[in-house]
């Protein structure tokens, strides 16, 4: 447990130079050089250029404030989630290995595609890599194995890991492959959602939804509903609301089950609920929608 | 950083350092700027830098002890200890969760795992051929299951209720199953009939319930080369409006391996499952079981992934030594709803699936509680995160203790 600490927040010049050579000393004999990063890992419908970590073509501003050391995940957005995760995991490998260290922020299929890593691959081993990409978002090895990635917790924004009732025909473009992955059904199934390998998915979800409301269940930010944004357990389907909703189950706030005892998945815990309906989907190139809260939280606690 | 430059670096540290030596440190940018979002309360901080952790505290115009920059120390404070908050509850429940291997958890953390082949419900507004909502309708579906491997086959049923939650009467004029190509290259779909009927026949229970049901099965209705998503769509009329039903399996032709039995073993102080198998494809396989106590109370999920060879070999289910103390279940267990697959990484579909083990599959011997471990889990992966996050949780309590000393 941490100890009560005495430190004085002003330092002697001198004293600071010393620490920051010995520090400085300790990298160079040990060749430690340990980092943060914040992955921001895109949803469905993605311009930039796969594997480039420094395109933020799909979030907004590529100079906006997003957490410390940001990289963009870049994937399709288009294909499959199974034959596009291989993205996120040279990602993962990058920068959450060794002595480096990842808070992830994802948006809607963006949480499909951290949860499917997470569950299926999250044990396995894993060659600590340079953080020094390539063109397609491959580094080089640094030397040595670990078991699974360095992941300190993931924020995820109008997630979609419980797929979107908006996939079945009528919505959207059905010969796009990733759609069929949304199917509520399909994505429930893809992977047990509740083995994250005890890190903290912080759910946030919109509901300033009203063009789908009549397809989607209960609470919606135009693409996603409540069941999976919020992180419930189970069958997709069924309708949780904001508790101004007298007619509709409330998704609940943390990790308690909801209002009528459906369980979230493990480790997800309700961050933010668009209590006030005011966010939506999209982040409109400018970090907009529900990625505005989850950027928010990762410019304050993503260190 | 390449070394030969290191020594330059030195100095040009040890100046840097110097310059802002009396700054608090920390690894944010602060080149990056947050832009103005509502509720958004980091970015409505001061520009002194707190909103990154980065600048002076009480900088801004009017030094530290102005109100302005108080005003910035307390909102400095607030964010650390929303930052320690944080960093302890994350150190806290990785470190109770951890007391068991991640394949070998409390059955109660994976309520949607508990009964992996009761039939994936959902209640859906009924839509038309566009997708449009039909206004108070909707469907109640059933799908036997999502991933289709082999010879099996897939059950669906559908039912229809209004507003209120009663039963409607259904007519299904067509439904058929149809490849659905990952391609944008036209290719010609595998096409077949699968027809719905209430008549207590074949895969429907009860005759006239109102509840129609359909059996696909692929091998033998014409999938039995094809690896892909099937679409069975059902045209479904219910109080003369017309919509759709929309199911999609995931199938694959081949089989990867078959089950051959189950031993057990007490070893290191836990209980672990032995799985027989005959591997015909090598690979990653993932395989998960369920276990229940000797009076029905469920109590462990058990998981394995990891590679495997071809030939005979056994999948390794272990209930850990520290979860049998912790949760005292009564002896015999049993080991029931074993599935597995073998994931194949960066295709579609990304699994082959074995054949399910459904019900009892296992039935173990009586142990008291002195054959196993109550030591909680080791491993490095375990030590490398309490390090890390121990770690966070003390840099955030310095910071706090820090601020409130000032």
């Amino acid at each position: 447990m941490p100890k009560t600490a005495k430190k004085r927040w002003s330092l002697n010049p001198v004293r600071s130079a010393l620490l920051a050579l010995a520090s400085l000393l300790v990298c160079v004999t040990g060749g430690v050089y340990a980092t943060n990063y914040s992955l921001w890992v895109n949803g469905r419908s993605n311009t930039a250029v796969a594997g480039n970590h420094a395109d933020f073509t799909y979030w907004g501003p590529a100079g906006t404030d997003a957490g410390v050391n940001k990289k963009s995940v870049n994937w399709d957005g288009f294909n499959r989630v199974s034959t596009e995760n291989y993205r996120i995991r040279d990602a993962l490998d990058c920068y959450c290995t060794g002595t480096n260290w990842c808070y992830i922020a994802a948006h809607s299929a963006g949480n499909l595609q951290v949860g499917y890593a997470m569950s299926l691959f999250g044990g396995t081993t894993r060659n600590t890599k340079n953080a020094t990409p390539n063109s397609a978002g491959v580094c080089g090895d640094a030397g040595g194995t670990q078991t699974g990635w360095n992941i300190k917790w993931v924020d995820i924004a109008a997630g979609a890991a419980g797929g979107s009732e908006l996939s079945d025909a009528g919505s959207w473009a059905v010969s796009e492959p990733l759609v069929s992955d949304l199917k509520t059904t399909t994505a429930r199934a893809m992977y047990d959602h509740n083995q994250t390998r005890a890190k903290w998915f912080y759910m946030y979800t919109g509901a300033k939804g009203t063009l789908y409301s009549g397809i989607l269940a209960g609470q919606d930010d135009e693409a996603v509903a409540y069941h999976s944004a919020g992180g419930v357990s189970g069958s997709g389907g069924a309708g949780f609301c904001n508790p101004s909703d007298w007619f509709c189950n409330d998704l609940t706030l943390g990790t308690a089950a909801n209002e009528g005892g459906k369980a979230k998945w493990a480790y997800h815990s309700v961050k933010f609920r668009d209590d006030s309906e005011a966010l939506d989907h999209y982040t409109r190139g400018n970090w907009g929608g529900v990625v505005s809260k989850v950027r928010a939280d990762m410019v304050a606690n993503a260190r | 950083m390449k070394k030969k430059g290191l020594g330059l670096a030195v100095v040009v540290l040890a100046v840097a350092v110097v310059l802002i030596g009396w700054q608090p440190w920390d690894s944010g940018s602060a080149a990056e700027k947050p832009v103005a979002a509502a509720g958004d309360s980091a970015s409505k901080l001061p520009d002194t830098g707190l909103a990154t952790g980065t600048g002076a505290a009480g900088g801004g115009s009017g030094g530290p002890f102005s109100p302005a920059g108080l005003a910035a120390r307390k909102q400095q404070l607030a964010l650390w200890q929303q930052r320690y908050d944080r960093a302890v509850q994350v150190y806290s429940s990785y470190r109770d969760a951890t007391r068991y291997p991640h394949e070998s958890r409390p059955l109660g953390e994976h309520t949607d795992q508990a009964r992996p082949f009761d039939p994936v419900s959902e209640t859906k507004t009924l839509r038309d051929a566009s997708g449009k909502a039909v206004k108070g309708l909707r469907l109640q579906t059933t799908q036997e299951r999502v991933f289709v491997g082999g010879a099996e086959s897939v059950t669906f049923t559908i039912a229809a209720f209004d507003e209120s939650d009663k039963a409607v009467a259904l007519t299904i004029s067509q439904s058929s199953a149809q490849s659905i190509p990952d391609t944008p290259t036209p290719v010609t779909p595998i096409q077949t009939q699968v027809p719905f009927t209430d008549n207590g026949v074949g895969p429907d229970i009860k005759a006239s319930d109102g509840k129609y049901s359909a059996r696909l099965n692929p091998a033998t209705q014409g999938f039995a080369n094809y690896s892909g998503t099937i679409r069975l769509l059902a045209q479904v009329t219910a109080n003369g409006q017309q919509g759709v039903a929309h199911f999609d399996v995931v199938y694959s032709p081949a089989v990867p391996a078959t089950w051959l039995g189950v031993r057990e073993a007490v070893e290191a102080g836990s209980l672990s499952f032995y799985l027989k198998a005959q591997v015909q494809i090598a690979g990653r396989y993932v395989v998960s079981g369920r276990v229940y106590d000797a009076n029905g109370a469920p109590f462990a999920l058990l998981q394995f992934n990891d590679q495997v060879a071809a030939g005979t070999t056994e999948f390794k289910l272990q209930v850990f030594g520290a979860l049998l103390h912790d949760k005292n279940p009564s002896f015999p267990l049993r080991l029931v709803d074993v599935e597995g697959f073998l994931l194949r990484p960066d295709t579609f579909p990304d699994r082959f699936m074995m054949a399910r083990q459904t019900g009892l599959v296992h039935t173990s011997s009586r142990y008291g509680m002195d054959r196993f471990s109550p030591a909680e889990w080791s491993s490095q992966e375990r030590t490398r995160y309490l390090d890390e996050y121990g770690r966070d949780m003390q840099e955030a309590l310095d910071r706090v203790n820090v601020l409130q000393e000032r």
